[in-house]
């Protein structure tokens, strides 16, 4: 047992933002946690990178964003640095993987195996940065690493988004049930997990529409403005406690070890 | 008034005498080996089954701007050696190799719905193998369902693929196969010899068909897609990749001759006798002892990437002396992605808005 409390970095892109407001908010706590964020937004995240096993901002602009968002001067990241890290968003986009293969689950006539699905699955994780810098950091065996990958696109308001064109090639997506998500999200925690890394799935609860997170959770402003990606705190707190509880049967299953 | 001919030799072109056509110009110089009975364009719709060697057809024709059907693409995210490890995108359905003119048509009745499912399933060690394609998931499916799913679907793709192509390529590859001693159902590989099934002489037998046989299982299979799709054009190959075994009892280098020659019989004899049907002698440019084996790997038996070129050249140049040339078809640009992603474009105020404080 740690008799201080818990270090924590919610480490990840624009999405992040969603998570501070909903602490700001006290929508929901983080009680036993001392929190830090880190990172920078979408193209200024791209220039955030991994050398020998500590993770930087290269380029001024981004380390310009990455001590903003931080407060607290930490410009580099190192495993050893936090007790536990939350990677939020950060460039995973599991609508991309869930809208085609959702799709696929529910048309007999567009089948794929298990086998299949893994295999993608598994160069769809590899092809993210972000995931390659969780599993260093697992790897080393100085931190816990969650990773919570960035939600659903908005019900609604796929006409704005990236989605636009997938959705008209995987209608069927729009069909998936409770079950067909939750062995997507299976899938995902356990090729995760044989890399030490927990996946935080975002909650059913949220998603409507086979594929969609709920209007109910879009970021204000969302009709307006078009943007289908990110989320309103109320979506971050329920993420939150999924971290929250996700993080004590960790830290149980560590004490029974 | 001309001279009256004194023999029918006299009047024929160049290509029909041994010494201009050939022995002049030597193996690379060889010009018109195939006078093509139709025309191939880049905007046909051009289907591809048979052995291995129809593959590099269809990769050759895709590369060439030549509307190449993949009814069955990987799904996204699949990397290219997995897609390629899986079966995706060698043939234009995802049935793997179809070596035999029976096995053809055992697939397009089963496509076609005149031939029942077969019950038979292999199972090995929790992993289940379809008898029909027991490598196309080099693992197995994990349960029957998910196979049977997965068959439909190849199924589905072949009526598709049948019913809406211009151009059926088909590369006959064996003589030699093994059936189910009670229900018929041919395999596309010996029992025993892959995962999920073990060996029984009770019921599994060898086969080694003749031309008879042969000719009508290829009759049966043109005039089932023929049904289907009545302008169908079918262009016939002969793979000239030897066999990797016998079990014919023969010696294999005479198992490969006996089963390409009847082959290749089978193949001038429907280009002679069925209107549509044509065959391009990809088989000649790599076997023929005028190129003296040139295109063979050192194992005498993989077809080299310039036997397939010279393949390819062939083609596209009979094509273009009969029929005149083609225009250059530009393949549809990618999609030019957008300079942000549309996601970047609020993202910034959404961070900086939340840690401006």
């Amino acid at each position: 047992m740690l008799s201080r409390p818990e270090t924590l970095c919610i480490f990840g892109d624009s999405h992040i933002g969603s998570v501070r407001r909903a602490l700001d908010a006290g929508l929901e706590g983080l009680d036993g946690f001392e929190v830090e964020f880190w990172g920078a937004a979408g193209p200024l995240f791209r220039q955030i990178d991994i050398r020998q096993g500590v993770v930087r901002p290269i380029g001024k602009e981004a380390e310009e964003v990455v001590l903003r968002v931080n407060g607290k001067g930490r410009a580099t990241l190192a495993p050893g640095d936090f007790d536990t890290y939350l990677f939020y968003g950060a460039r995973l986009r599991i609508a991309e993987f869930m809208l085609p293969y959702l799709h696929h689950l529910r048309d007999p006539r567009q089948a794929v195996s298990s086998a299949v699905m893994q295999a993608a699955a598994r160069q769809f994780l590899a092809s993210c940065r972000a995931v390659r810098i969780a599993r260093s950091f697992a790897a080393s065996g100085s931190t816990r690493v969650f990773f919570a990958p960035a939600p659903l696109m908005t019900d609604g308001m796929t006409g704005q988004g990236a989605l636009k064109s997938p959705l008209k090639d995987y209608p069927r997506a729009t069909e998936a049930t409770a079950a067909d998500r939750t062995r997507v999200w299976q899938m995902f925690a356990q090729l995760l997990a044989d890399d030490g890394i927990t996946l935080i799935a975002q909650p059913d609860e949220t998603v409507v529409n086979g594929v969609f997170t709920s209007a109910d959770f879009a970021i204000e402003g969302a009709e307006a403005s078009g943007d289908a990606g990110h989320k309103s705190p109320e979506f971050a707190a329920l993420m939150l406690r999924a971290f929250v509880a996700a993080a004590r049967r960790d830290g149980c299953k560590k004490t029974n070890d | 008034m001309p001279d009256a001919l004194q023999n029918p030799y006299q009047a024929l072109p160049q290509r029909a005498y041994w010494r201009p056509a050939v022995a002049d110009v030597g193996a690379l110089g060889l010009t018109e080996l195939w006078t093509p009975k139709f025309r191939i364009l880049p905007k046909d719709r051009i289907v591809t089954a048979g052995s291995c060697f129809a593959q590099h057809i269809g990769r050759a024709l895709a590369a060439r701007g030549y509307d190449w059907v993949n009814v069955e693409p990987a799904p996204p995210f699949l990397s290219a050696e997995d897609a390629r490890r899986f079966n995706y995108g060698i043939f234009s359905f995802r049935t793997g190799n179809i070596y035999t003119p029976r096995m053809l048509r055992q697939w397009l009745e089963l496509a076609f719905e005149t031939r029942d499912l077969p019950d038979e399933v292999w199972q090995q060690e929790g992993r289940f193998f379809d008898p029909l394609r027991p490598v196309i998931e080099p693992d197995g499916f994990a349960s029957e369902a998910e196979l049977r799913a997965a068959r439909s679907t190849t199924l589905d793709a072949i009526r598709w693929a049948i019913t809406g192509a211009d151009v059926f390529v088909f590369t006959l590859g064996l003589t030699e196969s093994w059936s189910h001693a009670e229900t018929g159902l041919e395999y596309v590989l010996c029992p025993g010899t892959v995962p999920g099934c073990a060996f029984d002489p009770e019921k599994h037998v060898f086969r080694n068909s003749g031309f008879r046989p042969l000719l009508r299982e290829m009759q049966a299979a043109i005039k089932l897609m023929r049904a289907k799709n009545p302008s169908l054009k079918i262009l016939l190959t002969v793979s000239p990749v030897p066999l990797t075994a016998t079990a014919s009892a023969k010696h294999v280098l005479v198992a490969t001759t006996y089963s390409k020659s009847v082959l290749r019989a089978l193949a001038g004899q429907l280009e002679a006798e069925v209107k549509g049907v044509d065959y391009f002698p990809s088989y000649e440019i790599i076997t023929h002892p005028v190129f003296r084996g040139m295109f063979y790997g050192p194992n005498m038996r993989s077809v080299a990437p310039q036997g397939v070129d010279c393949v390819m050249q062939h083609f596209f140049a009979d094509q273009a002396r009969v029929f005149g040339p083609v225009k250059a078809r530009h393949r549809r640009k990618a999609a030019v992605p957008a300079a942000t992603d549309p996601e970047d474009v609020t993202c910034e105020e959404e961070l900086l808005g939340a840690f401006s404080t």
